[in-house]
């Protein structure tokens, strides 16, 4: 068979099969579309302008707990310096990881 | 694009064919819907500086290839027998068996290869258009392209022959 006459062939049946109609739901509203793509438009402008303030809470918490320990460290000269270190770093890891779970 | 009146536009003139595109290609309506709907969303929180509504229409067109081919790596990463089966009976109704045979036929071509028929003969895509919407290189759709319709080709007379036979 030539390839013209598998052109004819296959172009026919493409028509044929594009005629058919596609079982789905109705397609949603235009409207429906341009108002979530908006809102999720919103959503990141919100987070865009909200995250320096985020990192600005997560260094609050840090040097408040630095401070904390170094309170702790001054007050207590019986406390072993690297137990103190320790606590602290566990603590701002625990405080920035709870942030982030927060905010997501 | 930058009012909704407009989009709402360009939507109705072009989100019946996208979606047939769609769902033959990946053959199950269900995730088609969602590949659509995600097509224009994209469109409308990046949008292109096209003002031709035909270079735009292209444009969400490769938009949506790209997120069939996310489809496909995400099935292939999950895919197992039972999804096929879902995926067969959620492209057409058993009572229709043209439609059935039809899209049975269109599902023996490789994925790409009916990306690239479907893009060649209903949207009447030229070779740089399918080049630009698959990302591949225009001298490729052209080779690609005449293997497709090749097996489709084949596809066809076989299933004329069989059709053909005594039962």
């Amino acid at each position: 068979m030539s390839d013209t006459r598998d052109d004819e062939l296959v172009a026919a049946w493409m028509r044929e099969l594009a005629a058919l109609p596609v079982e789905t739901s109705p397609l949603p509203d235009p409207a429906y579309i341009w108002w979530k793509a908006q809102l999720l438009e919103q959503w990141e402008a919100q987070r865009t302008a909200l995250a320096p303030l985020e990192w600005g809470e997560r260094a609050q918490v840090a040097i408040g707990l630095g401070g904390a320990a170094v309170l702790l460290a001054l007050s207590s000269p019986h406390l072993p310096t690297i137990a103190t270190a320790v606590l602290v770093l566990t603590a701002a890891l625990a405080a920035g990881w709870w942030r982030q779970s927060l905010s997501r | 694009m930058t009012d909704e009146s407009s989009f709402e536009a360009f939507y109705r003139q072009t989100a019946a064919p996208l979606r047939a595109y769609v769902v033959r290609v990946i053959g199950s309506a269900t995730p088609a819907d969602d590949i659509v709907q995600e097509a224009y969303l994209r469109l409308l929180r990046a949008p292109p500086s096209i003002a031709d509504p035909l270079q735009r229409r292209a444009y969400l067109f490769r938009v949506a290839s790209n997120l069939i081919h996310d489809y496909w790596r995400r099935q292939r990463r999950e895919r197992d027998a039972a999804d096929r089966e879902t995926s067969a009976a959620d492209t057409v109704t058993p009572d229709m068996p043209l439609r059935l045979d039809m899209a049975r036929t269109f599902e023996q071509l490789r994925p790409q290869q009916r990306q690239l028929m479907w893009l060649a003969y209903v949207e009447g895509a030229d070779h740089r258009e399918i080049a630009a919407a698959l990302g591949l290189r225009e001298r490729s759709v052209r080779v690609l392209l005449h293997r497709a319709r090749r097996k489709l080709a084949t596809l066809l007379r076989q299933r004329e022959t069989r059709s053909g036979e005594p039962r």
